[in-house]
C-alpha cells in the first residue's frame, strides 16, 4: 500500500488545485494579468493580447496536463495489481507495463503539442526550433480574439521580407498578422501547411514567392513535420508520391502515430541544447558564406522548368482553391531571390513563374497579385535567399500600404474601416 | 543492409518467423541463405569472396588435421594464412603500402610509380578473415576438430549478426553451436530484446548525435581551430566511437540470442579502467584477444626478455592498428598504444614494490577518490590516442598528421570560454559513463524487478523514439 500513499497523494493534491482553479481561476488569472501584463506581452512578443486569458488558459492547460500524468500513473498501478495476483506471468507483466507505458505516454504527447503550456516549456530564445515556434505562433494566433485575421505561409524567405511585428503596428493589428512560415517550404508544403491552419479562420492569406518556390524540387522536411492521416489522400495522387520524397511521408505518418518522433528535434535540442542540434545548419550556412558567385551557380544548376516544377504549379492552384473555397482572400508578393544566384537561372524561369500566377489571378477572384514589388539589389541581401534587416524594414512598410490599398476592395468592413480612415487621413 | 534501417526490420521480420517454425539443420540452411542475401544486399559481387575464402578454409582444416606430417600440416597453415592475408591485403592495403613505397623511394631520390587498385573494400573483410584464420590456425593447434559439415562452417563464418563488424568469434565458442541443436529460452529472449534495444539506444541516441559534433570539429580547417572547445570534440568522439561500436555489438548479441546463439561480450567498461592492458581486458575483447592468442603469445608473448618483450607489444599494437585502417594515422594509433602499454610495464616494474602511492583521502565517504582520479586521467590518455584514430578518417585533402598536431596544440591551451556544444556533449558522455559503470548490470536485464524492466523498456523507447538520429549514418567499424 505504500506505493499507493504517494499517487493518493498526487491524486488529492490534483483535485485540490482543480477546485482551486474552478473557484477562484478567472479572478486569480485577472489579478496575475494586472500585475504582469507587461511580462506577459513581453514573453509572448505582443501576441497574448488577452493576458488575463492568456494566464486563465495556462493554468487550464497545466492541470489538464498534470491529470493525464497521473491517470497514466494510475493505469499502471492498476496493472500491477492485476499481474500481483499471478506471479507466473512476470514476463507479461512487463510487457504489458512496456507497451501501455509507450502508447499512453505518447497519448499525453499528442494532447500537450495541442497546448500553449507545453510548446512554451520548449522554448528557447532565439535558438527556438522551427516547429515550437510554428505551433507556438499558431496556438497564440488562436487564441488572438481579433475578427480580422492575416496569415504569412511560406518558407524562411517569407520570414526574413517581411516582419510581422512591425506589420501589426503599422496596421494596428487590423488585420492582425502572425507569421507561420516553416523554412524549406515550397508550394506542395505551404499547401499542406495552410490545411493545419484553416480553424483559425484567416481573412488573409499572404505568401512571398520566388523561384525557390517552384523551381528547386522538393524536400522532405516539411511533409515530415506536418502530414497527418488525415492528409492520406495525398498520396493517391501519383504526381505527390512521385516528386515529394518518401521520407516525408513516412517520417510524417510514424510521427502522426507516435507523436515523439514528431517531436525528436524539439526535445533533442531542448534535453541537449542548440549547439548539438543546429549543427547541421552551422555546417550549411558555413559552406553557404564560401564565395557566393561559386555557390549560387551550384545552386542555380538544380533551378528548372520540368515535371517537378508542374507538380508544384498545381499544387499551388489546389492551394488557392482550398483559400477560395475557406473565404480566404491570397496576397500574392511575387518576389525574388538575390541576383547573384537568380543570374543564372535559366531566362524562360521567371516568365513561366509570372504566366502561371497571371492565370491564376484570373481564374480566382480571391487572388491579389502583386507584381511591382520594389527590386532588391545584391547589397540587401545577407545570403542567396535572405535579405538584411533595414531591407525587411522598408518592405514590410511596402507590404503594409498594399494591405491597405487591398482591403478597400475587401468585403471585411473591419479591414476596409481601417483602410478608408487611412485614405482620408 | 544497415542495423538501423527499415529494410532491416523487414529481413527480420521475415527471418525469425521462419527460423522458429525450423528444425536444426533446416535452421542452418536458413540463417546462411539468409546471411548471403544480408551480405549480399550491399554487394553481391563480393559474396563471392565470402563464400570463396570462406569454402577455402573448410577444406583448408580438414586438410590440416587429415594429413599426419607436421611439415606439410605447417605448409597448409601457411597457405590459409597467407589467402586470407593475401585477401585483406589486396583490397585494403595494396594502395597504402604502393603510396608509401613510393614515398619513400622518393625520399632517397628514386622516382617510381606503381599501379593503384581501383576497387571497394568489401564490407568486413577484415573480420571473416580474421574469424576463418582462428579456426585454421585453432585446428593446426589441436584445440578443435575439423568440422565436416560445410554448411556449419560455412553459418559460423557468414552468421550475419556478427558477420560484418563482428564480435570475432572463436570457432570453438561457435561452431558447436552451430553443430547442435539449440534451445530458445525465455531468459535469452527477454535478455536478447534488451540488449537489441540497448544497442540501439547507444547507437541512434549518443553514437550518431555525438557523430555530428565529431564530424563537424574534424571538418574544420586547420589551423587555427576556431571557437570550439578541442577536449569537447575529442570527447565526443571517444564516445561516438564507444556508443557505436558497443552498440553494434550488443545488437549482434541479442539477434543471436534471439536464435539461441551466444556471442561473446565484446565491450565491457573501457572507460572506467585507470591503465593500458586494462582497457584491453574491456574494448574490442574479441580482437585483443585475437591479437593475444594469434599473434602476441607465438611471437613469444611475456617469456622473453623484457626489450623482446616490449618489441612483441609494439608490433602487436601497431598491426592492431592496421587492421582497422590502411593510414598512417592508424599506425600511429597502434603504435601510441603499444607505447602505453611498454610505460606500463616498465612503470610496475620499476615501482611496483617500491612505492606505493597512497590514495589522497576519499572526498565521498565509500567513494575511492584516488581510483577516480586515475579513471579520469587515462580516459583523457586513451582520448589523446582516439585523436590519431579519428584523424585517420579526415577528408581526403586534409593531412592527418597535421590535424593531430592542430588538435595537440587546441588541447594543451586553456579554453577561454566554454562552447555552445558542452551541455549536449556532456550530457550524452555521461549517459555512456553511466551505461559502462552499470555494464553488468546491463546484461542480466531479466533478473531485474518487474517495474525496473518495464520503466527501463519505456525509457529506452522513448529515448530512442525522440532524441534518434534516423538519417542512416553507417556504423563506424563497417569500413574496417
Amino acid at each position: 500500500m505504500k506505493r499507493f500513499r504517494y499517487i493518493w497523494l498526487c491524486t488529492f493534491g490534483l483535485l485540490f488545485f482543480w477546485l482551486i482553479y474552478l473557484v477562484w481561476g478567472l479572478p486569480a488569472s485577472k489579478d496575475l494579468a494586472a500585475r504582469f501584463s507587461g511580462a506577459v506581452l513581453r514573453v509572448t512578443q505582443g501576441k497574448a493580447t488577452n493576458p488575463a486569458l492568456f494566464i486563465h488558459r495556462r493554468f487550464f492547460e497545466g492541470l489538464c496536463l498534470t491529470t493525464l500524468l497521473v491517470a497514466w500513473f494510475w493505469w499502471h498501478l492498476g496493472v500491477t495489481q492485476v499481474f500481483s495476483k499471478k506471479p507466473e506471468k512476470r514476463t507479461l507483466h512487463w510487457v504489458v507495463h512496456s507497451v501501455s507505458g509507450f502508447l499512453l505516454f505518447n497519448l499525453w504527447l499528442g494532447f500537450a503539442m495541442q497546448t500553449t503550456f507545453f510548446w512554451g516549456l520548449m522554448w528557447q530564445g532565439n535558438d527556438t526550433q522551427n516547429l515550437t515556434r510554428f505551433h507556438l505562433k499558431r496556438l497564440l494566433f488562436a487564441e488572438n480574439q481579433s475578427t480580422a485575421k492575416a496569415a504569412i505561409l511560406g518558407s524562411s524567405q517569407s520570414r526574413a521580407q517581411i516582419d510581422e511585428e512591425l506589420l501589426n503596428k503599422l496596421l494596428q493589428s487590423q488585420p492582425r498578422t502572425e507569421e507561420l512560415h516553416f523554412p524549406g517550404s515550397n508550394a506542395y508544403d505551404i499547401w499542406l501547411i495552410h490545411r493545419k491552419i484553416t480553424k483559425l479562420h484567416p481573412r488573409w492569406i499572404i505568401v512571398y514567392l520566388s523561384e525557390s518556390t517552384f523551381y528547386s524540387g522538393n524536400h522532405h522536411d516539411v511533409a515530415a513535420n506536418f502530414f497527418q492521416f488525415s492528409d492520406v489522400g495525398d498520396l493517391l495522387a501519383k504526381d505527390v508520391r512521385a516528386h515529394v520524397p518518401h521520407k516525408g511521408f513516412g517520417y510524417g505518418l510514424l510521427g502522426a502515430a507516435l507523436p515523439i518522433f514528431r517531436l525528436r528535434e524539439v526535445l533533442s535540442q531542448r534535453l541537449l541544447g542548440s549547439g548539438i542540434n543546429q549543427l547541421k545548419q552551422r555546417q550549411y550556412d558555413e559552406k553557404f558564406s564560401e564565395n557566393l558567385n561559386s555557390t549560387a551557380q551550384r545552386i542555380a544548376e538544380g533551378y528548372r522548368i520540368d515535371k517537378s516544377s508542374e507538380f508544384e504549379i498545381r499544387a499551388f492552384s489546389n492551394f488557392v482553391s482550398d483559400c477560395e473555397q475557406g473565404n480566404e482572400r491570397v496576397l500574392i508578393l511575387t518576389g525574388q531571390l538575390n541576383p547573384i544566384l537568380s543570374q543564372h537561372f535559366d531566362p524562360a524561369i521567371r516568365p513561366h513563374m509570372l504566366s502561371f500566377l497571371q492565370k491564376l489571378r484570373d481564374q480566382h477572384s480571391n487572388i491579389v497579385l502583386v507584381e511591382d514589388l520594389p527590386f532588391q539589389s545584391p547589397a540587401d541581401y545577407e545570403d542567396l535567399t535572405h535579405v538584411k534587416n533595414e531591407t525587411e524594414i522598408k518592405f514590410t512598410e511596402w507590404v503594409s500600404k498594399i494591405l491597405l490599398r487591398s482591403a478597400l476592395e475587401s468585403p471585411d468592413s473591419t479591414v476596409t474601416q481601417k483602410a478608408k480612415s487611412e485614405n482620408t487621413n | 543492409m544497415l542495423f538501423n534501417s527499415v529494410t532491416f526490420l523487414i529481413f527480420l521480420a521475415i527471418v525469425l518467423p521462419l527460423y522458429y517454425r525450423l528444425q536444426h539443420r533446416g535452421q542452418n540452411w536458413m540463417l546462411l541463405a539468409a546471411s548471403y542475401v544480408f551480405y549480399g544486399w550491399w554487394d553481391a559481387r563480393f559474396l563471392a569472396l565470402l563464400i570463396g575464402s570462406s569454402v577455402f578454409d573448410f577444406y583448408c582444416g580438414i586438410w590440416i588435421e587429415s594429413v599426419s606430417e607436421p611439415k606439410q600440416k605447417k605448409w597448409l597453415l601457411a597457405g590459409s594464412i597467407m589467402v586470407n592475408m593475401g585477401i585483406l591485403c589486396a583490397f585494403k592495403y595494396f594502395n597504402f603500402f604502393a603510396e608509401s613505397l613510393q614515398l619513400l623511394l622518393a625520399k632517397f631520390g628514386h622516382q617510381a610509380s606503381f599501379p593503384t587498385l581501383h576497387i571497394i573494400l568489401p564490407l568486413g573483410i577484415s573480420f571473416y578473415t580474421f574469424l576463418s584464420m582462428s579456426y585454421t590456425i585453432d585446428v593446426y593447434r589441436g584445440e578443435m576438430k575439423a568440422t565436416r559439415n560445410p554448411i556449419d562452417y560455412l553459418l559460423f563464418v557468414a552468421f550475419f549478426p556478427h558477420l560484418v563488424a563482428g564480435p570475432i568469434v572463436r570457432a570453438s565458442y561457435l561452431l558447436p553451436q552451430c553443430a547442435r541443436p539449440r534451445t530458445i529460452k525465455s531468459t535469452a529472449v527477454i535478455n536478447g530484446f534488451w540488449l537489441i534495444l540497448l544497442g540501439y539506444f547507444k547507437k541512434v541516441v549518443i553514437g550518431d548525435r555525438l557523430a555530428q559534433v565529431a564530424d563537424w570539429g574534424f571538418s574544420q580547417p586547420f589551423p587555427p581551430f576556431s571557437d570550439a572547445n578541442a577536449w569537447l570534440i575529442v570527447y565526443a568522439f571517444a564516445f561516438q566511437i564507444y556508443a557505436d561500436f558497443s552498440g553494434y555489438s550488443d545488437i549482434a548479441r541479442g539477434l543471436a540470442k534471439l536464435m539461441g546463439f551466444e556471442l561473446v561480450e565484446n565491450f565491457k567498461a573501457p572507460y572506467l579502467v585507470s591503465n593500458p592492458p586494462a582497457f584491453w581486458r574491456n574494448w574490442h575483447i574479441s580482437l585483443s584477444t585475437w591479437l593475444r592468442d594469434y599473434l602476441y603469445i607465438p611471437m613469444g608473448g611475456n617469456r622473453c626478455r623484457p626489450p623482446r618483450i616490449y618489441f612483441n607489444l609494439l608490433v602487436t599494437m601497431v598491426l592492431g592498428g592496421l587492421w582497422h585502417g590502411a593510414g598512417a594515422a592508424y599506425i600511429l594509433w597502434g603504435f601510441y598504444h603499444g607505447a602505453l602499454l611498454i610505460v606500463h610495464r616498465l612503470w610496475n616494474q620499476m615501482f611496483r614494490k617500491k612505492i606505493e602511492p597512497a590514495d589522497p583521502p576519499d572526498l565521498i565517504p565509500g567513494i575511492k577518490t584516488g581510483r577516480i582520479i586515475r579513471i579520469v586521467l587515462f580516459f583523457h590518455v586513451t582520448c589523446i590516442g582516439w585523436l590519431f584514430f579519428r584523424a585517420g578518417a579526415s577528408p581526403a585533402n586534409f593531412d592527418q598528421i597535421s590535424v593531430v598536431k592542430g588538435y595537440l596544440r587546441s588541447m594543451a591551451t586553456t579554453p577561454h570560454r566554454i562552447n555552445a556544444l558542452a551541455v549536449g556533449v556532456l550530457l550524452l558522455c555521461g549517459v555512456g559513463f553511466a551505461l559502462q559503470w552499470k555494464n553488468d548490470l546491463m546484461m542480466k536485464f531479466y533478473l531485474w524487478p518487474v517495474r525496473w524492466q518495464a520503466a527501463s523498456v519505456v525509457a529506452t523507447l522513448l529515448a530512442i523514439a525522440g532524441l534518434g538520429v534516423f538519417e542512416g549514418a553507417q556504423f563506424i567499424y563497417f569500413q574496417f
